[in-house]
């Protein structure tokens, strides 16, 4: 009886396993992880997660609105541990856009926006995105490889960028927001994943 | 009444109290005074939780830090909080707790091997040197020639430091790195690494520092050349002397880590182990303050004003 329970789960658990299936981005995103190629995993994840991005993305009156609120942070910021500004994902419409030397410089809901094009810096574009989680690199400078390497992409990507001669621009991007103040009277710091004339 | 005690070279620990559970300390080096304060916070926050705490200083060499903690396995320690002296060396050790059934917490410090430690609450030292790097290059206005003194090379922040740098000040083709070599995180060793760099080159303009412990030697280099008025000084730690040394318009600038946050975070996550929870982070990241003239005000005892 006792050897029939035993094969019985052994089955079981590998009819489970069998079943149990990961994703093609899960999967790249596994084997780029297991000899850290910090450059794959950022191209598998600018190419596959980008709309994903886009569904939790918060306009910035709404970031303007709730960033001094805890659940609203909560909710929408992601934190990396103790006393980092909170990151977000942001989405929206840029008008008045020029281009200044090396970066894009628009307006959203009268918000002033710049948006570096050639020196990408920091770990605001990683942190929002929340694609890559500390726990899983053998150690921080992988972890930072990995930043290093996804503010590559975002330059690669964007120095050529020109905007549209309406001067309009849609954007999805990631900021900062240090001790939950919405920085209303300057100029807002952008780092944007993606910009299109569309 | 708890005890605090400080074992330099093994020697035993007088007066404890034997009722309660000990918890180990054990730091790097005791010869600089940042660890000193990680240490002792560390020691205060056990005491305060209701252990004893016991500080064991491995003056920088893994050799003393295995010493250690050959002692401290045999002795029914609780849990051991470790600032180690090497990212691959000290995980041996660590393993070697993990093993014996003690819990292991790291601080500021990190070791390569995942799963070594329970938690590793760490400075965001690439993120703190993107900043200073950030500033750098606003305060040598885009050009100039420097060199750099960095840290231990078997330590991560070594490299995480020089990285977040780099990856700032390398984008800007009118900075020009004229040589870089370790100082091991030591003032007097820095101070003779940059009296061999200025005479091998005449025209530095800036030096950058994996800590402050070298900022402050490597001034005092500079200040016995009379270059102080020439070479900016920037460090990285937020020690008193540095950032009295910023006040007075000797330093330009350093990255506030916050000893006592991450001591006290350790302490406090190894009691929640003790008493069952397993739910802990492995690596909680602690970020950092870029201190310059403009807000030095706000910065002192080894973090904010207020802390």
């Amino acid at each position: 009886m006792k050897k029939t329970i035993i094969y019985l789960v052994a089955a079981l658990a590998a009819l489970w396993f069998s079943f149990s299936t990961e994703n093609l981005t899960q999967r790249r995103q596994r084997e780029a992880l297991k000899d850290l190629n910090a450059d794959q995993l950022v191209e598998v994840m600018m190419q596959d997660s980008l709309a994903a991005l886009s569904q939790r993305a918060v306009s910035l009156e709404s970031l303007a609105a709730g960033c001094g609120d805890e659940a609203f942070a909560r909710q929408h910021g992601r934190v990396l541990g103790i006393g980092s500004p909170t990151f977000y994902v942001v989405q929206g419409q840029l008008d008045q856009v020029q281009r200044v030397g090396d970066e894009i410089r628009g307006f959203c809901g009268g918000q002033a926006i710049v948006i570096p094009v050639k020196h990408v810096f920091g770990n605001t574009a990683r942190e929002a995105s929340g694609w890559f989680n500390i726990d899983d690199f053998q150690n921080t400078m992988d972890f930072n490889a990995v930043s290093a390497a996804l503010n590559a992409c975002i330059a690669a990507k964007l120095q050529q960028f020109s905007p549209a001669t309406d001067g309009k621009v849609n954007y999805l991007g990631a900021v900062a927001v240090v001790d939950g103040r919405f920085p209303a009277d300057n100029t807002l710091k952008v780092i944007a994943y993606d910009l299109n004339n569309d | 009444m708890a005890c605090f005690c400080l074992l330099a070279g093994g020697s035993s620990c007088k007066g404890r109290t034997a009722s309660k559970e000990r918890i180990a300390v054990v730091i790097s080096t005791l010869n600089n005074p940042w660890f000193v304060v990680l240490g002792q916070s560390a020691v205060e926050r056990r005491e305060a939780l209701g252990y004893d705490a016991v500080l064991f200083d491995s003056q920088n060499t893994p050799s003393k830090e295995a010493e250690h903690f050959d002692n401290i396995l045999a002795s029914g320690y609780k849990a051991i909080l470790l600032n180690p002296t090497d990212a691959d060396g000290s995980a041996v050790n660590a393993k070697a707790a993990a093993r014996a059934g003690i819990p292991v917490f790291c601080m500021d410090r990190e070791i390569n091997v995942p799963g070594a430690c329970v938690t590793q609450i760490l400075s965001d030292n690439y993120s703190g040197c993107i900043s200073l790097g950030e500033y750098f290059v606003e305060v040598m206005q885009y050009r100039g020639n420097y060199v750099e003194l960095l840290g231990l090379v078997g330590d991560n922040n070594t490299w995480a430091r020089s990285r977040g740098f780099h990856s700032v000040v390398d984008c800007f083709d009118g900075l020009k790195m004229l040589a870089q070599q370790n100082a091991d995180f030591d003032q007097n060793k820095a101070m003779e690494v940059m009296e061999s760099m200025m005479q091998a080159h005449r025209d530095i303009d800036a030096v950058f520092c994996g800590n402050d412990a070298m900022a402050m030697g490597a001034y005092q280099a500079i200040l016995a050349a009379g270059k102080q008025n020439r070479i900016k000084v920037f460090g990285f730690d937020g020690s008193d002397d540095c950032i009295n040394a910023i006040r007075e318009g000797k330093v330009e600038a350093t990255g506030m880590q916050f000893p006592k946050t991450m001591a006290r975070t350790a302490a406090s996550l190894a009691d929640q182990y003790i008493k069952g929870r397993r739910d802990l982070p492995k690596k909680l990241p602690v970020a950092v303050d870029l201190v310059n003239r403009q807000n030095v005000k706000n910065y002192g005892h080894f973090g904010r004003i207020e802390e």
